[in-house]
């Protein structure tokens, strides 16, 4: 950080959380302009609303959710996202027996994400994010925890697949 | 347990500080005999590593904390300019409330003992006197130009005021005579009119009969006797009755 950062608990906060939030909302977004526009403005509501954060130790998924709050504001605002229909999410969840080991490369993955209504991405981000529990998620989006679960796996299945697509076409190429 | 109800269970697998000590203890027992499930659970760890990997592959841009913190700082000052603003309108409207309650405030009127005192003398000048020129300039200090019965006793007049009338200031006058009591107001024809059948210029009320007179062409007056008072009580020597 240099000279210009601000002290106080809000700069400090934005100090910790600024790269795990741009992140993020890189993977909700796609692009990097994109993801650092939404940080910022993301940013700029948590500091006009920064009295009303009760506990401290919350303020991470209380980031996450004005971040993502703001991502759907921006979607309804009419930034067209291409989705896959959900009926192509009702897949199998079962999983191919495969002794293949995974190596994903991230922009692949993107596309895969791109590619996913929100409420299925949004869950399947914040998972891989490893450091939300099934019930952060479920409190972020505000729905039970089953409903997350079974999102996951809908996701999970699709990204699999997808991935599992994008490597035997790859394969095929060479 | 058996082996799709390891399977169903997988997400919480994933997570096992999320899942029941119980249910753990079942899965791991499951899982230690169970060579199939104990592949199916790795290949998914194996799948969740390379995506969580992959997922937080992502480069953070150099100049992004100082973007953030220039615009935050950008937002904050113009919050604060606008609270500012808000403050200083806040405060003019409440000087001007101030402003206006405190001249509401000191308009009342006065309760001047000094002009009560000289009100009442000059009652008291006009009983000793009890002349109708007195009178006269009683109402004329008051802007009310009038005209004053000739044939009423002014040593019984006991109380003089300005009345409003349909709007318009008119004399009035009382007289009393041992219980009997009398008023008189004088009314401006510009204003005010008799009513056009001459038998409608008496009335009785249940304590009062009142009485138009057309006294002059400019002045009516409308007298008011209470009980059994009536004009020839109230008349000046030599002029009624």
């Amino acid at each position: 950080m240099g000279p210009s950062m601000p002290h106080g608990p809000f700069g400090r906060l934005v100090d910790e959380h600024y790269a795990q939030l741009y992140r993020y909302a890189f993977r909700l977004c796609g692009t990097s302009d994109a993801a650092a526009d939404l940080t910022q403005e993301a940013f700029v509501k948590a500091q006009a609303q920064f009295s009303q954060l009760r506990d401290p130790a919350r303020v991470k998924p209380w980031l996450f959710t004005i971040l993502r709050n703001t991502y759907l504001q921006r979607l309804r605002q009419g930034r067209n996202h291409r989705e896959v229909p959900l009926d192509d999410l009702e897949l199998a969840t079962s999983q191919e027996e495969t002794d293949e080991t995974y190596d994903i490369e991230p922009q692949k993955l993107q596309e895969a994400l791109d590619e996913l209504p929100e409420v299925f991405r949004t869950p399947l981000i914040l998972f891989y994010f490893e450091e939300f529990s099934y019930r952060d998620i479920a409190e972020q989006m505000n729905i039970p925890i089953g409903t997350v679960m079974s999102r996951l796996a809908r996701a999970k299945a699709y990204l699999r697949q997808r991935l599992s697509r994008i490597r035997l076409q790859s394969d095929d190429e060479h | 347990m058996n082996c799709s109800t390891v399977r169903i269970l997988t997400p919480y697998l994933l997570r096992p500080h999320e899942m029941a000590e119980d249910d753990r203890a079942l899965i791991d027992a499951h899982l230690a005999q169970c060579a199939q499930c104990r592949n199916w659970v790795e290949r998914e760890r194996q799948f969740d590593r390379a995506v969580a990997r992959a997922m937080k592959n992502v480069d953070v841009p150099a100049d992004l904390p100082v973007t953030l913190f220039r615009s935050l700082a950008t937002r904050r000052s113009h919050r604060l300019r606008m609270r500012l603003t808000q403050g200083a309108v806040a405060v003019a409207a409440a000087g001007v409330i101030f402003m206006l309650v405190l001249s509401l405030w000191n308009a009342r009127s006065v309760a001047d003992p000094v002009q009560w005192a000289q009100g009442e003398d000059e009652q008291l000048v006009l009983t000793f006197n009890g002349s109708r020129d007195s009178v006269v300039e009683f109402f004329a200090r008051r802007g009310v130009k009038t005209l004053v019965p000739f044939d009423f006793d002014y040593g019984l007049l006991n109380r003089m005021e300005v009345v409003t009338v349909e709007g318009q200031p008119v004399a009035c006058l009382s007289f009393q005579k041992g219980a009997n009591r009398a008023k008189v107001y004088v009314l401006p024809r510009r204003r005010f009119r008799p009513p056009s059948d001459p038998s409608g210029m008496w009335a009785t009320g249940s304590h009062c009969t009142v009485e138009v007179v057309e006294v002059s062409r400019d002045y009516l007056l409308v007298i008011v006797y209470f009980g059994e008072a009536n004009r020839q009580l109230f008349a000046a020597a030599g002029t009624i009755g």
